[in-house]
């Protein structure tokens, strides 16, 4: 039981984004997505999701094709929490959540009691029950962000995919919508596939990384393992710095060009 | 687990509020009706009232009226009542879906077309030199569906297949069909077609008849409730494509569909009573002020204020001067202010 993501190949107006991606998500796991900014991450966890088709290549959840699952269905299979969402109506938090119970009601239905207490349970483990009543257009980046996953929970899917989910929050905020996520997969064995920009958050929460590089996968592999000093060249186009704080975890800086160093003191 | 349950009591509590405030603007709505049956030139007192009331089934079995009273009440104040508030309704609730699904609180069901076509066909049918009573009617209902679907067969040739598409498809369609009504206002016989087609297009409700009147009916009722029980869904388009998507929302077809009943729905009124200006506007902001944005209860309760506005206001049209007065201006004289102090006084961030 496992996402697997083969020879996946997209572009914007004929110029190659991503050429061949090939990775695999399971379930249990947080998997790492990290790349510079625009080589393709937000695109190709929109192509994971169902949102975007690829071009060619094959993405596989569950043994059954993607373009073979329907919308509702591959809903209840892959939950996806977007990077920032801008959004025209006032809905109360309560009501955004409970939106997340979609794939499992008809044309015509509505949400019933049991659905607003599944969405209510969301809130719960995500921490923001205190938010529920309020206007989802008033909150923080960091609440927002939060009551995104707490829909994806609500959906109950076995693969949640989130687009930078720690791109608008502050340095503790960071910490603690992560620590919710690796609460939650813990909890209830699902397959989180995130895409970060801080090498150090992903070494810290996820089990797995995925790098992506014009277009392709650098490296894949343990967390630990993947991140050396050479893959985070490449993939940064920068000089960079491994090195070991206590207990022997790593730390990874950006290496200061030196007249730019001579010029700050 | 105890927490939860406490809950529960408090999200109930919020379903009542919401049914309670549908249920009192149905009775204010129900006073309006019946107050509006009695103003005009010829006033009925409450007593008369209540007894044409009563007298209704008798009438609907073939009883001809006769005396005054009875032929204003059936044959004039009832059909036109009947028609206002429901051309009011439909416009607010199509207003309503047409602001979720295009997630922009200045959308009107006017945006892909159909007012423009509807415009173009009646006057069209002004110019014909046929006799047929009701081609007037016939063409602007046919080629306000006729501009709708090129709006949306002119969207889909498109690469891009999102929401802006289609909102330049109607601008583009509703142009041509400006155009070609500026057209047919050119050749038009300045004395006698051209005033027709003016007054056509400021609207009224004078052309109400019951024949008028069942069309509308029987035609629109079932898309009403086709819309409120499709709400859940209005509520998740209107999150924007890539959200409904990933919730499992076929969102092209579903939007294909909300909006191809909604101007069927748009092109049957306007077919009737022309060109009503600002209800599907105003309307739908009234009613998100006093309820919210849950379509689950704007939709309904927008086609009640909607109604009762558009029966207060034609009830102004038809008293205020001894000759009536074309809807869309006093629509538009009250909606505007109405509307402006609404923006102005609104405390909280609503759209």
């Amino acid at each position: 039981m496992a996402i697997k993501i083969q020879n996946i190949r997209f572009g914007y107006e004929g110029s190659a984004l991503l050429k061949d991606c090939s990775f695999n998500i399971g379930k249990g796991k947080i998997y790492s997505l990290l790349g510079g900014n625009g080589c393709g991450k937000t695109t190709l966890i929109k192509i994971i999701g169902g949102v975007l088709k690829a071009e060619s290549g094959n993405i596989i959840i569950d043994d059954r094709e993607i373009g073979k699952i329907k919308t509702k269905e591959l809903a209840r299979k892959i939950a996806y929490v977007p990077q920032e969402h801008i959004s025209s109506f006032p809905y109360s938090v309560l009501e955004i959540v409970v939106m997340g119970r979609n794939p499992y009601l008809g044309m015509f239905s509505r949400p019933s009691v049991k659905d607003y207490n599944i969405a209510k349970e969301a809130l719960n483990l995500v921490g923001i029950c205190s938010l529920k009543d309020r206007n989802y257009m008033n909150l923080s980046g960091g609440e927002k962000q939060l009551v995104f996953i707490a829909r994806a929970i609500a959906q109950e899917a076995k693969y949640i995919l989130l687009d930078e989910p720690t791109a608008n929050l502050d340095f503790k905020n960071q910490y603690k919508v992560l620590n919710i996520i690796s609460k939650i997969v813990s909890e209830r064995k699902i397959g989180v596939l995130i895409s970060l920009h801080d090498p150090n958050l992903a070494l810290t929460f996820s089990d797995y990384g995925i790098m992506i590089k014009d277009g392709s996968v650098l490296a894949n592999g343990n967390m630990d393992d993947i991140l050396t000093n050479q893959n985070l060249r490449l993939l940064y186009d920068a000089e960079v710095n491994v090195s070991y704080l206590d207990k022997g975890r790593k730390f990874i800086s950006i290496v200061q060009e030196k007249e730019e160093y001579m010029m700050i003191v | 687990m105890k927490k939860i349950v406490a809950e529960k009591a408090n999200e109930d509590g919020k379903n009542l509020v919401g049914t309670t405030k549908i249920l009192i603007s149905l009775l204010i709505f129900c006073i309006i009706f019946i107050l509006s049956l009695m103003v005009g030139r010829y006033r009925l007192t409450p007593v008369q009232i209540l007894y044409l009331i009563k007298e209704i089934p008798k009438y609907i079995w073939g009883h001809n009226a006769v005396t005054p009273p009875e032929l204003i009440f059936y044959r004039v104040r009832l059909p036109r009542a009947i028609l206002a508030s429901t051309v009011g309704a439909v416009l607010s609730i199509t207003g309503v879906l047409f602001q979720g699904i295009f997630k922009n609180p200045l959308a009107s069901p006017s945006i892909l077309g159909v007012t423009s076509g509807c415009c173009f066909g009646a006057a069209l049918g002004i110019l014909l030199p046929t006799q047929y009573p009701y081609i007037v009617q016939i063409l602007a209902f046919v080629f306000g569906i006729i501009s709708v679907l090129l709006t949306y067969s002119m969207a889909k040739i498109g690469k891009n297949q999102g929401v802006i598409m289609l909102v330049l498809a109607g601008m583009v369609i509703s142009s041509f069909f400006s155009a070609a009504l500026s057209f047919l206002k050119y050749v038009a016989d300045p004395y006698e077609q051209l005033p027709a087609i003016v007054f056509w297009m400021m609207g009224g409700f004078h052309r109400s008849n019951w024949t008028n009147v069942s069309i509308l009916l029987i035609s629109v009722i079932p898309c009403v409730i086709l819309l409120i029980s499709m709400s859940w869904q209005v509520n998740i388009i209107s999150l924007g494509d890539e959200d409904a998507k990933s919730l499992g929302i076929n969102v092209k077809k579903i939007r294909f569909i909300l909006l191809i009943i909604a101007s069927f729905m748009v092109a049957s009124c306007v077919s009737v009573s022309g060109t009503i200006s600002w209800v599907a506007l105003v309307i739908p902001h009234i009613t998100r002020l006093i309820i919210g944005s849950n379509h689950r209860y704007t939709l309904p309760l927008s086609f009640i204020i909607g109604g009762s506005f558009t029966l207060v206001i034609d009830n102004i049209a038809r008293t205020l001067t001894t000759s009536e007065i074309p809807i869309s201006i006093l629509t538009a004289a009250v909606g505007a202010p109405v509307f402006g102090y609404l923006l102005l006084m609104k405390k909280e961030n609503l759209w």
